[in-house]
């Protein structure tokens, strides 16, 4: 196959046993020597992960150049001297693994960022990224994502990168054997979405701190061609991700927004404290995509600045720390991670927030916002004392609409009450005031509305109010509860969120990471043209 | 693979989608496979070795997305490029702006060391939206050669590569030239050296198009 020769040089199975046998030739104690207090040298010191790159690549350097003259290698063909440098590297990053990689606190932060997003965007299906139909091999998909999944069980560089050749490798296979449009050839234009959907789904976890370690450790003279090519893509497919907003998917922007915020994926608008905004602007700017393109009469809000997720990194004010708590899917109430996410587009299309039925009710996690009703919110509640806010009643509109009011302003002092608490006191406000309903109708037009005179057309707009009122609920609950149980703990309780995210994560990450695998590696068997690929060699057997 | 190296040029490919970069590059690198050179042919990477001014090389050629909402991600494809071949479809006026687009950020960012290529393709075609005046007036004032391509004939893709590379070469000797007599590199001599290839460019171009 023509394609064979570019792939092989990333792919070829080194013998790393022979670069160790080699080694244990006493001619080579010199080497042996050099190399061991190279490692020596570096672990004695406080893990930098960028001068640490800059002295490997400096040290294979000097291999590359001392091997050519030593008796040991210098008499056998160029091509062992070329796998003798691989051995090194290898060696070298075994040993250095745990000292050096994912001690870069920006790229662990992008981990988590990486990872909450691309959870939030398990609700992605081909037909958001524009893939054909014809690209929908399941099987194919499956084992694209498992080889990216194995990407963090590496240790060397030059293993990690080869997860990311056979996964691009398979992608490329799909593209080639499908039969789109024939007369156009298949590129980039339709490689990177596809490999965008599968990063999504695969959810690899530390994407970003494997990313940086390949681009520091791999030896740079290596890092060439189809490696660095199809390295890039999978840099530029995470940016994608890292970066994504309303208006990177073929969807609703209000349905993109509404499914990442409900996800716990805080969104770059919702950097401010909610009382710095009025509660309108506040959801409006939830809810408004970059665009300006929803029809909405909303009241305008200035767009915050795009930035990159890594510099938009304090996620959400530390003093109002509410968003971090909620984004988790809880590991193990989800009974089944939707194994088969390529299946056809929904005949609905992309305008509606499809609720029913949830592939995975978990993930719809509007749940979430009942702490009751998931175990790790449980864990919260315990943590913190927090209060079970207002249950689902008649009540909860009239409440929650007068939390928003210029009365609750006034109530929210110095000190927190609960969110039950607040409601209890809204309600009596209300109560209290004249023309309650006249003016809350005013506000909400279908207030008093009655199911019979509906009309189909007003479900967009019903909708989104009502995912707008959601999430002034959420946001606003969260930031009372929040305050209220930073006051109750005085203590640092962004610390506690953190640590409760990024647990959650970590879990949530490991329960997701098998399903797919499990799929994909009983699919393997039946995919002929991978048989004698390096992806076994590569991966399975190095 | 690594022994006797030859110098690798990299050339990124930028074009909306539908222009029909990927064609262009395939067809481009398929034309060699009965020399019996080396050639790969991924879905979205290609890899070609020639010889150009006498000396072994390989050029790689890197597909990109084109689509509006992968924009942003350019930066991550063309650094580093040796050249840009931007692609815009002659029917198609949006993919013509769309390459504007590029060569302002590829000024920008690219610095100068980066070769700008034009390739107005589907010459095939007869409908077409982006007069050749203006197209060519534009390449010109960016510093950029300017093909008429068609990937369904083959139209100007051998000159067009043959140009592309040459410049390349002659641009990293000059930077060789330039950094052995230990001289700053400045945008002024590189600007020179564009503009005089180029004329070699369109002196070949003019004999084989139209």
């Amino acid at each position: 196959m023509a394609d064979e020769t570019g792939l092989a040089e990333a792919t070829q199975p080194f013998a790393f046993q022979d670069f160790l046998e080699r080694m244990k030739d006493p001619a080579a104690a010199d080497l042996v020597k050099s190399i061991k207090s190279f490692i020596q040298s570096l672990l004695e010191r406080k893990p930098d992960p960028d001068t640490a790159g800059r002295d490997v690549q400096a040290f294979l350097e000097k291999s590359e150049a001392s091997f050519h003259l030593h008796p040991v290698w210098a008499n056998s063909p160029p091509e062992h001297q070329l796998q003798g440098l691989e051995g090194l590297e290898k060696y070298l990053m075994t040993k250095l693994h745990n000292w050096a990689f994912g001690q870069s606190a920006a790229d662990r932060e992008r981990d988590d960022i990486l990872q909450q997003r691309m959870q939030a965007l398990e609700f992605v299906r081909p037909v958001h990224l524009e893939i054909p139909d014809a690209y929908q091999d399941e099987n194919s998909l499956d084992m694209a994502m498992a080889e990216l999944k194995k990407i963090d069980h590496f240790k060397a560089p030059r293993d990690k990168l080869v997860c990311i050749l056979n996964c691009c490798r398979v992608l490329n296979n799909v593209l080639q054997t499908s039969s789109v449009g024939a007369h156009e050839a298949r590129g980039a234009d339709d490689f990177l979405p596809l490999l965008i959907f599968t990063v999504i789904h695969a959810n690899p976890p530390n994407l970003a701190s494997n990313l940086e370690y390949i681009q520091r450790f791999r030896f740079q003279s290596r890092m060439i061609s189809e490696s660095a090519y199809f390295y890039t893509q999978l840099y530029s497919a995470a940016s994608f991700i890292e970066t994504i907003n309303a208006s990177s998917l073929s969807m609703d922007p209000d349905e993109f927004v509404a499914r990442m915020v409900a996800a716990g994926v805080p969104d770059m608008e919702l950097s401010a404290p909610p009382g710095a905004q009025s509660d309108a602007a506040l959801a409006a700017s939830l809810l408004d995509d970059d665009q300006g393109t929803a029809d909405h009469s909303k009241p305008v809000v200035a767009s915050s600045p795009k930035s990159s997720m890594a510099q938009a990194q304090p996620l959400i004010d530390p003093s109002t720390g509410h968003l971090v708590a909620p984004h988790a899917a809880p590991p193990g109430a989800a009974p089944g991670t939707p194994g088969k996410v390529w299946g056809r587009p929904d005949k609905t299309g992309s305008g509606m927030l499809h609720l029913d039925p949830p592939p995975d009710p978990s993930r719809m996690s509007f749940t979430s916002l009942h702490p009751h009703s998931s175990p790790a919110a449980q864990q919260q509640q315990q943590h913190r004392d927090l209060l079970s806010p207002v249950p689902a009643s008649p009540n909860l509109m009239d409440s929650s609409t007068d939390l928003f009011g210029p009365a609750a302003e006034t109530t929210i002092g110095a000190s927190w009450p609960s969110v039950a608490e607040l409601a209890v006191e809204g309600v009596s406000l209300l109560v209290q005031q004249e023309n309650a309903v006249a003016s809350m109708q005013q506000q909400h037009a279908f207030l008093l509305a009655s199911a019979p005179s509906l009309r189909v057309q007003d479900v967009p707009e019903l909708l989104r109010l009502y995912k707008e009122l959601v999430l002034q609920y959420t946001a606003l609950s969260m930031a009372v509860t929040h305050r209220h149980a930073s006051q109750q703990l005085g203590s640092a309780p962004t610390a506690d969120a953190a640590m409760d995210s990024h647990a959650a994560q970590n879990s949530a990450a490991a329960f997701q990471s098998k399903p797919i695998a499990d799929t994909a590696q009983q699919h393997q068997h039946k995919i002929p043209q991978h048989k004698q690929s390096p992806l076994s060699k590569g991966c399975f057997g190095v | 693979m690594y022994g006797g190296q030859p110098q690798t040029i990299k050339v990124v490919l930028l074009g909306e989608g539908r222009v029909g970069k990927t064609s262009l590059a395939q067809r481009y690198v398929r034309s060699s496979f009965n020399e019996g050179q080396a050639a790969t042919v991924q879905a979205a990477f290609f890899t070609k070795a020639v010889r150009v001014q006498g000396q072994e090389i390989e050029v790689a050629l890197w597909d990109t997305a084109g689509q509006e909402k992968f924009h942003s991600l350019g930066p991550i494809y063309y650094r580093d490029a040796h050249a840009a071949l931007l692609v815009f479809d002659i029917t198609d006026t949006d993919s013509f702006k769309r390459v504007k687009r590029w060569v302002d950020e590829l000024h920008a960012m690219a610095g100068e060391r980066c070769q700008l290529v034009i390739a107005a393709n589907k010459q095939d075609l007869q409908h077409r939206s982006v007069s050749e005046e203006e197209a060519q007036e534009f390449a010109a004032s960016q510093g950029a050669a300017y093909f008429q391509t068609s990937a369904k004939t083959g139209l100007g893709l051998e000159e067009l590569f043959t140009a592309l590379l040459s410049s390349v070469l002659d641009s990293l000797k000059d930077q060789r030239l330039h950094a052995a007599q230990g001289m700053q590199t400045t945008g002024r001599r590189h600007g020179g050296l564009v503009v005089a290839s180029q004329d070699s460019i369109s002196e070949r171009k003019s004999s084989t198009c139209c």
